[in-house]
């Protein structure tokens, strides 16, 4: 079935991001991003050890996967737009994950700030996904400004809580049809990540659930197949649920004609 | 001469330039940033910008994030 998911007119074969942190060893992330068949992973930007030469992640990134950078440490938007800058000339593209917290309690996102450096960002050129509350004004005020996709939490960042936020998120699967929307943070399983394909999100971004699995290549694959699942149920249109019982064999036509 | 290096300060030779930095701590630039006094220095000018007393450098690069 050729259905990709389209961002900034790059077509992409998977519907699963996968983030690529708190992992056991890097020999498993690669072989995770591998057998997930993901075609975006995020990582993050960080002050080198002067001390120890660390591994560099990149050499466990396949070549044909986009970076997608997320501002993390960033508390406003000043702070976001200045990581943004500083990953365009890694030299690894200029896709951004805009993230701006100044919680340190439930890390969750300040969409005002947000949008703000989304403004700039995509102004500079940038493809930007925001992550954010799932708020409908905000989320049209990013697409206003240019944002090629909403990252919506489904609950708390790494909490593994699941789709807490789901009346909220299904506002923005109906309303927001401009640019896909992309469940991010607190998907704990693969039944919630399919869950979400079901509701209609676009994509689905994991990180924590498979990082901290105890087999992080199985459960990657789990959930890239769950995400799968959930994207063909949506799209296959699903029966309606119902209070009475429907016999799914034939009624009559044995013993009591 | 000292210079502040990702918020350490850190004794350097006099006259070196940013990417003598990189090879003073054995750094490989596939994927690092460099900012001087909060300005990112693009890479055609590792080579070209001399380091100051008292400068503020950040060495950057990518790391596992979701």
């Amino acid at each position: 079935m050729d259905d990709p998911l389209i961002i900034a007119g790059e077509k992409l074969s998977s519907r699963f991001l996968l983030g690529t942190g708190k992992f056991k060893n890097k020999g498993d992330l690669k072989n995770a991003i591998v057998y997930s068949g993901t075609k975006v992973v995020t990582v993050a930007l960080r002050r080198i050890d002067l001390l120890r030469n660390e591994d560099n992640i990149l050499s466990y990134i396949p070549k044909d996967v986009i970076l997608l950078t997320n501002t993390s440490g960033a508390r406003n938007a000043k702070e976001a737009v200045r990581i943004a800058r500083m990953a365009r000339e890694a030299g690894y593209g200029n896709w951004i994950k805009i993230e701006v917290i100044n919680d340190s309690k439930y890390l969750l996102p300040d969409n005002a700030e947000t949008i703000k450096a989304a403004e700039i960002l995509a102004g500079e050129g940038f493809i930007v996904l925001p992550y954010i509350n799932p708020d409908l004004y905000a989320a049209r005020a990013l697409v206003c400004a240019g944002a090629a996709a909403v990252m919506p939490l489904g609950s708390l960042i790494g909490s593994s809580q699941g789709l807490k936020m789901k009346k909220m998120i299904e506002i923005l699967i109906e309303e927001i049809n401009e640019v896909p929307v992309i469940v991010d943070a607190g998907i704990g399983r693969p039944s919630q990540a399919a869950e979400a394909m079901e509701m209609g999100a676009d994509a689905v971004l994991v990180n924590t659930a498979i990082a901290n699995a105890k087999d992080s290549v199985l459960m990657a694959e789990a959930f890239a197949l769950s995400v799968k699942a959930g994207r063909m149920a949506y799209l296959a249109k699903m029966a309606e649920a119902n209070n009475a019982a429907s016999a799914s064999s034939p009624l009559l036509g044995l013993f009591n004609d | 001469m000292q210079v502040t290096i990702n918020g350490r300060f850190e004794e350097l030779k006099e006259g070196i330039n940013v990417e003598n930095v990189l090879l003073n701590y054995k750094i490989k630039s596939e994927g690092v940033v460099v900012e001087l006094n909060q300005k990112i220095i693009k890479r055609d000018e590792w080579q070209k910008i001399a380091i100051k007393e008292n400068d503020i450098i950040e060495l950057i690069s990518f790391v596992g994030g979701g």
